[in-house]
């Protein structure tokens, strides 16, 4: 079992260090109930929920890019509180902790939300994704609000190219964990219309710039770190735990490839079946995970090690994210 | 589900497309007319995102697909597949009914299939190409078709009659231009008729598709009681339900 927040009353606890992402597989992982075994994930974060009912972006939404896209959707929500009533029932049947993403952009706004989820039982914890242009004093706000009216752990998800600076001011201000990071904001020209259009980036050389920044806030981090950002193997996943992550979150993985997103979940949870091409039936057991054929082997798993004490520790050497 | 399927045979239809029949799972081999999957070959990321394949036929568990001459396909080349996408085309079948399909900037391949199972009910089918779509090969339309070429203005020879004949109509249009094609062709429909009913005209709304499951929200669209994800609900939305411009 692994703690993604600060022990608290209310700590997130899940039983594999994989996640989904916010925005990858909806409220409560029904659209890929057919597709994957949600229970080998830790925890779910949802899609992007406001205060108030957003409708989906006009125009072109998707555009393809060398290795990647760009997406722009509006962040269509039906409000907090309409999710809220619509998805409760499945987050109780649920068999992931279900971690509403908050997307506000004012002090206010993130109260209200804030004041709304922590009346929900069913939720674990909130997750609030910072704007980029967010300023030190607004996360600070955004924070304070937030803490003053829930109790549920808070999760901050930081943007990529601010996350150093910001990451200080998130955990000063009641952050239970952070992420790091948020996919960074892209434009790109939408070839038949010609228009250039703004939205998040994603794509497998996401990961190198990701890693880079986890392996710098860890430097300085008193919370857990949770890291996401292009992770398609499972190689990939271990490299951020390897950076001293407790955890990882799948981004869009889980779209173009879902049976790569539960390998890499089955990988890091010791439950992936493996078989070493031409072993002999006695070198391999049903149930054998990966994870525990490399600790058999006395090879380094990048699981984060738990002590006695219950403290966790990481394998990354600082020297790997210096300028 | 997500399964892989093998391509059996290849052939050009004109100097730009090519059509692939593929042997597929039985999860894949009852699509229906305006059903899709989400189709990978390359594992190298490029494209990254899958690609949408609506098929033109199945028969005897396989797909036959259409593709740009130039994609670089082979047989015995997997193709690892998300699907089925989307719902079947809302067609109220029959014989002797008139089905008006319409093809604007884009080809009309995702309609095919309808037109084909709609000549097999001995309906009367024509196909009307507007824009960019008056481009594609009429080898690859069903002879019992009739098929008409428009203009790039989205105008065609005998307009009011043949909306006035239909007792349905499906439109396809570019994946970019698709809410400004629409609503163009539902004020002329309008104009024609007086009144658009539910069940009459329908939008295919093929749009790019990042999960094809209802999870990423990029081809949710907007309509007037509550949006619907055109790769659960559509890809046919009733344009009489849909907020145009």
């Amino acid at each position: 079992m692994i703690e993604i927040t600060l022990p608290r009353k209310t700590s997130i606890v899940v039983e594999t260090p994989v996640l989904f992402a916010a925005g990858v597989a909806g409220y409560d992982g029904s659209p890929y109930r057919r597709l994957l075994s949600l229970d080998k994930f830790g925890a779910l974060v949802t899609s992007p929920v406001t205060l108030k009912a957003r409708a989906p972006a006009s125009g072109p939404r998707v555009v393809p890019m060398t290795s990647g896209f760009l997406i722009h959707t509006g962040l269509p929500n039906r409000g907090i509180k309409r999710v809220i009533q619509e998805h409760q029932g499945s987050w109780k049947r649920s068999v992931l902790p279900i971690i509403l993403h908050m997307a506000a952009s004012t002090p206010e706004e993130a109260g209200s939300m804030a004041r709304i989820a922590d009346q929900c039982p069913e939720l674990h914890g909130l997750e609030i994704g910072l704007q980029e242009q967010a300023s030190i004093r607004e996360v600070q706000e955004i924070l304070r609000a937030i803490r003053q009216n829930c109790e549920l752990p808070i999760l901050v998800r930081l943007p990529l190219f601010d996350a150093l600076e910001l990451s200080e001011v998130a955990q000063r201000n009641g952050a239970d964990a952070l992420v790091v990071a948020a996919p960074p904001r892209g434009t790109e020209r939408e070839p038949h219309a010609g228009r250039l259009i703004g939205g998040r980036v994603y794509g497998p050389w996401l990961k190198s710039l990701s890693l880079r920044v986890v392996g710098r806030v860890i430097q300085n981090a008193n919370v857990p770190v949770i890291g996401t950002g292009g992770i398609h193997t499972p190689e990939d996943a271990r490299d951020f735990l390897a950076a001293g992550a407790v955890a990882v979150q799948l981004d869009t993985i889980v779209w173009v490839n879902p049976r790569m997103a539960e390998i890499i979940a089955r990988n890091l949870g010791g439950l992936e079946l493996t078989r070493t091409a031409g072993a002999l039936s006695d070198e391999w057991e049903p149930g054998l995970g990966q994870t525990q054929q490399m600790q058999r082997r006395g090879q380094p798993t990048n699981l984060p090690e738990v002590s006695e004490d219950g403290t966790q520790s990481s394998r990354f050497d600082p020297i790997d994210f210096e300028d | 589900v997500e399964n892989t399927g093998i391509i059996e045979r290849i052939w050009q239809i004109s100097p730009t497309l090519q059509r692939l029949e593929i042997s597929v799972e039985p999860s894949l081999a009852n699509l229906k007319a305006g059903q899709s999957v989400l189709a990978l070959i390359q594992t190298n990321w490029n494209p990254y995102l899958r690609e949408q394949w609506t098929p033109i036929e199945v028969e005897d568990g396989q797909l036959v697909v259409e593709r740009p001459a130039d994609d670089q396909l082979a047989p015995g080349q997997l193709v690892h597949m998300i699907g089925p996408v989307g719902q079947e085309l809302p067609w109220i079948g029959g014989g002797n009914k008139h089905l008006l399909l319409i093809a604007y900037d884009t080809f009309p391949t995702s309609l095919l299939m309808l037109a084909h199972e709609a000549v097999r009910q001995t309906a009367e089918v024509a196909l009307i190409l507007l824009g960019t779509a008056a481009e594609y090969p009429f080898a690859g339309i069903p002879a019992a078709v009739e098929v008409m070429n428009g203009t790039e203005q989205g105008t065609w020879p005998n307009e009011a009659s043949m909306i006035t004949w239909a007792d349905q109509i499906f439109i396809a249009a570019h994946p970019v231009f698709y809410l400004d094609h629409f609503t163009m062709l539902f004020h002329k429909m309008k104009a024609v008729r007086g009144h658009i009913p539910v069940n009459l005209l329908y939008g295919l709304f093929n749009l790019p598709m990042p999960c094809g499951v209802g999870a990423c929200d990029a081809c949710m669209v907007r309509c007037k009681t509550s949006d619907r994800y055109a790769c659960l609900q559509g890809p046919a939305l009733d344009l009489a339900e849909v907020q145009l411009i």
